[in-house]
């Protein structure tokens, strides 16, 4: 997991491939959230606590950088955060097809 | 143009697109510096009736670098959200606006200014400042400077700042330059490419009657300078700092299904900068001037190339045969245009106690000296000019940095460096044969002038 803040992302490179958007609290992404996040006390299949809910009107946007690498971005409130899960970018790209 | 459209994507991101930036000893109240970034190229003042406003989306900077590394030290961020106060109509106003309250004004512009110093330690200065609006005609605003006036908003502590609708004071013939530039006052010279002669003729100011959108802040010196001080000793590094703007966009936005703006997530992303005029434009490769907006200017070393070797001088050369035979046999890397533009003069070049020098690192900025005191009678060829209070010590509003920067180019300032080099007799005419003469600029801040309405312009 790699936070960026406002300062440093200038230096990072753009990126420009498929980006899947996911709005609000849809079935998707909280799953990839919770296999991510580092110390998190969930299984990747539980259902999210109240306390693990998107803050007020937050909106979450995943970008697949690499479906193979499972190479996420998550953008959400001034932050981007990167993962790397392999199953979650195969179910996102499965939901799609 | 200064920095108007000069990348291929920013060209159509307008409200993002930086257009000019100046800094400059305030000529009214000298221990304060003005710094002004213009945004949204080339306004036609007749823009109902959706007039031009500044990007609610995007986070406008001004950034300082106080010690040379090419990073910001102080950054002035403004922050905008327009709100329409009457939803019922399809009109920008309902009756004269008199003043920035009226309820005949529909849609309407604040913001909110933060200043950012050390590393993310944030201050916000104030919010809720209402921007005038647009200058329509003489029902609509029949009295702008009014209201511009009252648009000016202290900040205390001796700041002041000002965001609205300005005319352009910028003046470049870019109908000339960019036709494979044919200068007119020398087109009489040009090859034309076998193509029929050309006249020598004045230039033609391609930025006549437009306006912009202008981001003006003036702040004691001490706002800038590391350690609070003010600099007493130009010569000293200490004395300078670098100048820069930047607009950024968030990461990610997503349309809304309704017709809405959708929603932006995600951290900004730079996508404008502007530090000394015509860098991008000129100096950097089409290829890579989006990229080059998307960078902090301590990274300029990748840049330096442009620089050093300009691709302007080399066509100078084929463009007008014969005519500069010195910038002709002349191999070195351009060290005159590098320490302009990418590390500042050092002290000893232009005079013992002259410098714009910030250090070794390589980084376009407006550099300003802040211990070389606002001229009485500023020459709008600036250090050309012998004016050392002029660009590129900052820019003021009046200097003539295209003809500065061309004749840069073409060689006039290579003996700072090179003693050995005589300029070209062609340097003196090389010129896009515009002036800022005629242009309305008003005495105080935020200086730019009372920006064209609608109703008279065009004629």
């Amino acid at each position: 997991m790699e936070p960026v803040s406002r300062r440093t992302f200038f230096k990072q490179a753009g990126v420009a491939a498929a980006a899947v958007a996911v709005a609000g609290s849809t079935a998707v992404a909280p799953v990839g959230l919770g296999t991510a996040m580092a110390g998190a006390a969930t299984t990747k299949d539980a259902p999210l606590a109240p306390e693990e809910n998107l803050r007020g009107n937050e909106e979450l946007v995943a970008h697949i950088k690499n479906a193979h690498t499972g190479e996420i971005s998550l953008f959400v409130g001034e932050r981007e955060v990167t993962i790397h899960d392999t199953t979650v970018a195969a179910r996102l790209v499965r939901a799609t097809r | 143009m200064s920095s108007h459209r000069e990348a291929p994507e920013i060209a159509k991101d307008p409200v993002a697109d930086s257009t000019d930036l100046y800094a400059f000893i305030s000529p009214d109240n000298a221990n304060t510096v003005t710094l002004i970034a213009n945004y949204i190229p080339l306004e036609g003042p007749a823009a109902g009736p959706n007039f031009y406003e500044f990007g609610d989306d995007v986070l406008y900077e001004i950034h300082i670098d106080n010690d040379g590394d090419g990073d910001a030290d102080v950054t002035y961020q403004f922050s905008f959200n327009s709100v329409n106060t009457i939803p019922t109509t399809f009109l920008y106003n309902v009756g004269p606006i008199e003043s920035l309250d009226s309820s005949y004004w529909n849609r309407r512009q604040f913001y909110s200014v933060t200043r950012v110093s050390g590393w993310d330690r944030s201050e916000v200065l104030a919010t809720n400042l209402a921007c005038p609006p647009c200058n329509i005609g003489p029902l609509s605003t029949p009295n702008y400077p009014a209201l511009a006036s009252a648009a000016v908003h202290s900040l205390g502590n001796g700041r002041q700042v000002f965001a609205g609708q300005r005319a352009e004071a910028f003046f470049v013939d870019l109908g000339a330059i960019f036709d494979l530039g044919d200068l007119r006052p020398i087109a009489n010279l040009h090859n034309t490419f076998g193509l029929p002669a050309l006249q020598a003729a004045a230039g033609v100011n391609s930025t006549a009657q437009v306006n912009v959108h202008s981001i003006a802040i003036q702040v004691p010196i001490t706002d800038l300078t590391k350690g609070n001080i003010a600099p007493k000793n130009p010569a000293l590094a200490a004395a300078s700092i670098g100048v820069w703007t930047t607009a950024s966009r968030r990461k990610a936005h997503v349309r809304g299904d309704d017709g809405g703006r959708g929603f932006d997530t995600g951290p900004y992303v730079q996508v404008s900068r502007l530090g000394n005029p015509l860098f991008n434009e000129v100096l950097v490769p089409l290829s890579q001037k989006d990229g080059w907006n998307s960078q902090s200017p301590s990274g300029d070393s990748s840049y330096a190339q442009g620089v050093a070797s300009p691709e302007l001088a080399g066509l100078l050369n084929v463009l007008y045969p014969g005519a500069f035979p010195h910038l002709a046999a002349y191999t070195k890397p351009r060290a005159d245009l590098e320490a302009i533009l990418l590390t500042g003069i050092p002290a000893g070049v232009v005079s013992p106690t002259f410098s714009t020098f910030t250090g070794t690192t390589q980084a376009d900025m407006l550099r300003l000296n802040l211990a070389i005191p606002a001229a009485s009678s500023p020459n709008p060829f600036g250090v050309l000019g012998g004016d050392v209070a002029g660009f590129p010590n900052g820019r003021r509003v009046t200097d003539d940095v295209v003809t500065i920067e061309l004749q840069a180019i073409a060689g006039a300032t290579i003996p700072l460096v090179d003693p050995t080099y005589t300029k070209d007799g062609a340097i003196a005419d090389v010129s896009d044969g515009v002036t800022g003469a005629g242009l309305s600029l008003l005495a105080t801040f935020p200086y730019l002038g009372t920006p064209y309405s609608g109703y008279n312009v065009p004629a």
